[in-house]
């Protein structure tokens, strides 16, 4: 936002929040698209806008090089109790399932952009991680050398997860173009996508979670999609008010997203490599927003998300070329090659986000913001390896050029979210072999805290 | 670029490294593969690597054709599940040889279902031979059906199967009763598993009986219940 006023003094106050932050470790399902901070949203002027809403390109004018990171402090803790279906303690181990299990982790996102104009042409490139997580968990001293098991020390929610990755990398293409003096400006993406999975977890051939056959599975699978965006931008005042939309379509557009890779398996003492396919579908997301500034040196904002994680049924781990065709029972159909498979059963979430900036001189900007996320995982299916929550999230920030044309801004964005226990409710014990794992019933708490730091060039 | 660790002329590369790159920083210092080998490293320092042995256990007479060949159950105890076995019907029949027993093995899968119901057909018969002392049986490669595999129910199993062991005949005398040992291979279907470490029991059926008690190892542990 490239505003020069002459003095005003503003205390932000206002407020707005955000859409779905899912924190790089996972909220709104596992998206991750907070690059830009407070001014990424569907009618930003900044390189953002190649993924948020190309037709806000046409906002910008001049050429813009842009660049965001996302530095993310994360806690979170799951406490599990005995549940009717957990294997009887093993002695010596009685407490290798129960108990509280604890992570502290930082991650970094960078997200670099690009604008220009060719006339009426707006252009932008970028490369940014919309959907991703990272997390690795602590362990338990009380089972560190312990002489018989050798899988309690990683933790109560080894089961799901020890250490692992999920995050899918966009290089983006967009163009936007006005429509004359209509006000209306439309804008189209394309993304090449690279999609990754990379993680370890406790496991038995049986899926359940005994710990005297304990052994380990190692999942890394990669791949390519693409996928596109449309959107719409119109400022009905002009540089007083606009209003976006935009749709980011699904990877693949119609889903189907096939990594491939290895599954290692350590159920022995000895490593099994089998040649594997990862099946699982990425959301669509509509995007709707609106900025407006009454005068020169106060804007409102007011944008938000709808996320369709009800793609996301379930992650399937099958041998390589064969497809996971599951039963609603969570069985193999069929045909059907499925060696491993978690259900999700996502439901659709959204974010809601109100922000304010406020100018001070012609140069620094203060800038803040308030924002609500709904949750897209059910009790039936959460588990540690994603979590995810009803979330509220406060912002503040500033944004200062330093020179000519050279912009530094800083933003920091506080995630509440509202702790979960769904003991009992827990699906997976319940299903069927290959879909089957231990109960993940429980409570869960995440405190997430991000760092937004972002350079812009505009000349 | 602060995350560009790697550079190459490959467009498709160079995106690809840079990815690579990224990927370490949003994974929050994740590394799964260090987490998946330390568990090996683990391992082996509580477990005995290799555990073998046999069903006999020092020197011990090979019992007579007549008394070895019949119908039995054989259970296999995979390693990685050992209280979950695949279950077999046995046919043997057997010949005397010079110095010990040429003998050919059919085998039937049992359902896992009710470890009692054959199911798919019999396997090709299986040549083997034994002698003195303790033996290796390669059964070859062996493809199971689904209805008998007790870990993905439904999902059908390839893999080999090597069975060690002594064949004694009863110190009284008679038909060979039960016979027991440690099995090695490596399943292949539905996914690469290794059978280092396993266990096999060979119990007699009677004709007109019920089929004899499922058991899993030499000290005749029970499998889980169904």
């Amino acid at each position: 936002v490239i505003v020069r006023a002459r003095s005003f003094f503003w205390l932000p106050t206002a407020a707005t929040a955000v859409l779905g932050f899912a924190s790089v470790a996972h909220a709104s399902g596992f998206a991750t698209a907070r690059f830009g901070g407070e001014h990424g949203h569907p009618t930003t002027d900044n390189p953002t806008a190649v993924y948020y809403n190309p037709a806000a390109l046409t906002a910008s004018q001049g050429t813009h090089l842009y660049a965001d990171g996302m530095f993310v402090l994360r806690r979170a803790s799951y406490t599990h109790e005995p549940a009717p279906t957990d294997v009887p303690p093993a002695a010596g181990a009685e407490r290798a399932n129960t108990g509280e299990a604890t992570l502290t982790n930082v991650a970094a996102v960078p997200m670099f952009g690009a604008s220009t104009r060719l006339g009426d042409l707006a252009l932008g490139l970028g490369v940014f991680v919309p959907f991703g997580g990272g997390e690795t968990w602590d362990t338990r001293s009380e089972f560190t050398d312990h002489p018989s098991y050798p899988g309690p020390v990683d933790g109560v929610q080894r089961w799901y997860t020890i250490s692992g990755t999920i995050q899918s990398i966009y290089a983006t293409l967009a163009a936007a173009y006005p429509l004359g003096e209509s006000g209306l400006s439309l804008g189209v993406s394309g993304n090449l996508i690279y999609s990754l999975v990379d993680t370890t977890n406790a496991r038995t051939a049986l899926g359940n979670d005994d710990v005297g056959i304990e052994g380990r599975s190692h999942l890394k699978v990669s791949g390519w999609q693409a996928s596109f965006g449309v959107g719409v931008l119109y400022e009905p005042v002009k540089n007083t008010l606009w209003l976006g939309a935009s749709y980011q379509a699904r990877p693949n557009v119609a889903g189907g997203m096939v990594l491939s890779g290895d599954l290692e398996d350590n159920f022995t003492g000895s490593v099994d490599v089998t040649s594997v396919d990862f099946h699982q579908d990425l959301p669509d997301v509509i995007r709707l927003g609106a900025r407006y500034r009454p005068e020169p040196r106060l804007e409102l904002r007011l944008f938000g998300d709808y996320t369709r994680w009800s793609s996301l049924d379930d992650q399937c781990v099958a041998r390589r070329g064969e497809p996971c065709t599951l039963n609603p029972d969570g069985s193999n159909a069929p045909g059907s090659g499925a060696i491993q498979s978690v259900p999700r059963h996502w439901n659709d979430a959204f974010g809601v986000r109100a922000g304010v900036s406020g100018w001070l001189g012609s140069r620094l900007e203060l800038m803040s913001g308030l924002g609500y996320d709904s949750n897209a995982i059910p009790d039936s299916t959460l588990e540690p390896s994603f979590m995810d929550y009803d979330d509220f999230s406060a912002a503040v920030g500033a944004r200062y050029e330093v020179a000519s044309g050279f912009f530094l801004g800083a933003c920091y964005t506080e995630f509440y979210n509202l702790p979960r226990d769904n003991s009992g409710s827990s699906v997976h014990p319940h299903e069927q072999a290959p879909s089957n794992g231990p109960d993940a019933g429980g409570r869960y708490t995440e405190w997430v805290g991000l760092l937004n730091l972002d350079a812009e060039l505009v000349f | 670029m602060p995350w560009c660790v790697n550079c190459t002329r490959r467009p498709v590369a160079s995106f690809a490294a840079r990815a690579a790159a990224l990927v370490v920083l949003i994974g929050g210092c994740a590394d799964p593969q260090a987490a998946f080998d330390d568990f090996g490293e683990r391992y082996a320092r509580t477990h005995d690597a290799g555990a073998g042995g046999s069903g006999g256990g020092g020197p011990c007479a090979l019992p007579g054709a007549s008394d070895f060949q019949g119908r039995y159950l054989l259970v296999i105890s995979p390693a990685f599940s050992p209280k979950t076995p695949i279950l077999f019907l046995d046919d043997i029949t057997a010949t005397d040889s010079g110095s010990g027993l040429d003998a050919i093995m059919t085998l039937t899968a049992l359902s896992a279902a009710d470890r009692e119901t054959p199911v798919g057909s019999a396997l090709a018969p299986i040549d083997l031979s034994f002698g003195a002392g303790t033996f290796a049986a390669d059964l070859g490669v062996l493809h199971i059906v689904g209805e008998a595999d007790p870990v993905i129910p439904g999902a059908a199993i390839d893999g080999s199967l090597v069975l060690h062991g002594q064949l004694c005949a009863p110190d009284a005398g008679g038909a060979l009763e039960f016979s027991c040992g440690t099995a090695s291979g490596q399943v292949t279907v539905p996914a690469e598993l290794g059978l280092d470490g396993s266990t096999w029991t060979l119990s007699r059926v009677t004709d007109g009986d019920p089929l004899p008690e499922v058991v899993i190892d030499c000290a005749k542990n029970p499998p889980s219940p169904l």
